[in-house]
């Protein structure tokens, strides 16, 4: 072990984790975009969701007219 | 293509918040709405179901300007010729008329129209919309869910072979071709201004580009060489196509509206060049009966084309159903001499002979036999 010396303790090795660890932060931790869109957006919560969407898309079909199609339709379009 | 679950319309995957650059878009940004309400209902005030139409450059204008300045302009997004071939067959001075045409058109034409969303994103409003894949965006519109999903009695039946008795397209069923291999991006997205038919914008595709042989002077194919410049490809390499007759339109006592079209009928009709163009230069080419007629509209207005003559009801026609070796390549006779190929005015409804005056094919034009 004589004359092996810690890397990170080397002068170069400092400055090589000065520069390193803003790098982690950036790309490593999740987008802080994405990551407060997810945890705060109603929309994302439900729409990504299948159990939610099909209880209230049964209420929307239950209380909203669903579009129809005229049954004089004749031939191809 | 089956229907798509209420649920499975508007489901969104999960991964696309992450592996999607859009995802990273806020909902809110493209869609409006309130993502801070708990009730859906109320969070859904005010909410833009389809965010590209019609303000294409809000929701993508920012990052694909370029595209998107074209792209509003473009066949897909404005439906052009259909109101030029209406205005040129109206009297544009009467303008009840012309109200009531646009009414006409608006409930029974206008939602054949595609937005940037309905080829990206989600199936087209004409059929009943729903994303394609939990909304990650798709650079190339998916074959079967976007552009057959709108052209489909026509082009899909025929590029398929779901015409029973008549195949597949040679592209489709030795190559599984998809539709963007020949209609490039930039002919989708470039802006035509006022043509008359998609075969007038200035990008198209053509099979010399991938098949410069068949038009070379040194052609192998001495068929190639004797009708080059003459005969459209597809009169020689095409088969029996759609022809349809008598649309009209109304709506039932409820309100729905509706469409009715007379007949469907295979057929096959070489005739005189309606669109004769440097790029296009052809004497023969194939024509197909669209369901124009002028009763179309008899339900809003009576009389609403008073100059209906003024074009063909017989439309220039590419078949999407490529073969190689037709019963037209089986012998020079195939075509020469044989009327029944041909649109002569025996093949036209009197009614017609007029519109079609400029298609139609004199016995003395029919190239003899050989």
């Amino acid at each position: 072990m004589r004359g092996h010396k810690c890397y990170l303790l080397h002068p170069s090795g400092g400055l090589f984790l000065f520069l390193l660890l803003p790098l982690l932060f950036l790309f490593l931790l999740p987008n802080p975009v994405f990551s407060q869109t997810q945890s705060q957006s109603q929309c994302i919560a439900c729409h990504t969701n299948a159990k939610k969407l099909i209880e209230i898309t049964r209420i929307i079909k239950q209380t909203t007219p669903q579009p129809k199609k005229s049954n004089l339709t004749k031939g191809e379009g | 293509m089956a229907p798509l679950e209420l649920y499975e319309k508007v489901y969104v995957d999960e991964d696309f918040l992450s592996d999607d650059p859009h995802g990273e878009v806020g909902c809110t940004n493209c869609h409006g709405g309130d993502p801070s309400d708990p009730n859906w209902k109320t969070a859904h005030a005010n909410v833009v179901k389809d965010p590209s139409f019609k303000n294409a450059k809000t929701a993508c204008g920012d990052c694909h300007d370029e595209i998107v300045t074209s792209a509003k302009k473009s066949l897909h997004y404005t439906l052009e010729p259909y109101w030029n071939i209406l205005h040129t067959r109206m009297d544009t001075s009467n303008h009840a008329a012309m109200q009531k045409v646009s009414e006409a058109f608006g409930n029974h034409c206008a939602s054949c129209h595609s937005s940037c969303g309905q080829c990206h994103i989600s199936r087209p409003n004409a059929v009943a919309g729903g994303f394609v894949d939990g909304h990650f965006f798709h650079k190339r519109p998916d074959m079967e869910t976007n552009c057959t999903a709108c052209h489909g009695s026509r082009v899909q039946d025929e590029y398929m072979g779901k015409n029973k008795g008549y195949p597949a397209d040679v592209h489709y069923a030795k190559a599984n071709m998809n539709c963007n291999k020949c209609h490039s991006e930039k002919e989708m997205h470039t802006a035509d201004g006022h043509v008359m038919s998609r075969y007038q914008a200035d990008v198209h595709q053509t099979c010399e580009s991938c098949h410069p042989d068949a038009v070379s002077t040194n052609s192998p194919v001495e068929m190639h060489k004797i009708h080059q410049g003459k005969v459209e490809c597809q009169v020689c390499h095409s088969v029996t196509y759609k022809n349809c007759y008598g649309c009209h339109v109304g709506k039932d006592k409820q309100g729905l509206a509706y469409y009715q079209v007379d007949s469907t009928i295979m057929d096959f009709k070489i005739g005189k060049n309606p669109l004769k163009s440097k790029d296009r230069p052809y004497d023969f080419v194939l024509l197909r009966h669209v369901p124009t007629n002028p009763h179309l509209f008899d339900y809003y207005i009576k009389d609403a084309f008073p100059n209906f003559n003024k074009l063909p009801t017989f439309k220039y026609a590419t078949p999407h159903n490529i073969q190689r070796k037709t019963p037209q390549t089986a012998s020079c006779n195939a075509c020469h001499g044989n009327k029944k190929l041909f649109l002569t005015k025996e093949a036209v409804a009197p009614g017609e002979l007029k519109a079609n005056e400029s298609v139609i094919v004199k016995e003395s034009e029919i190239p003899p036999k050989r």
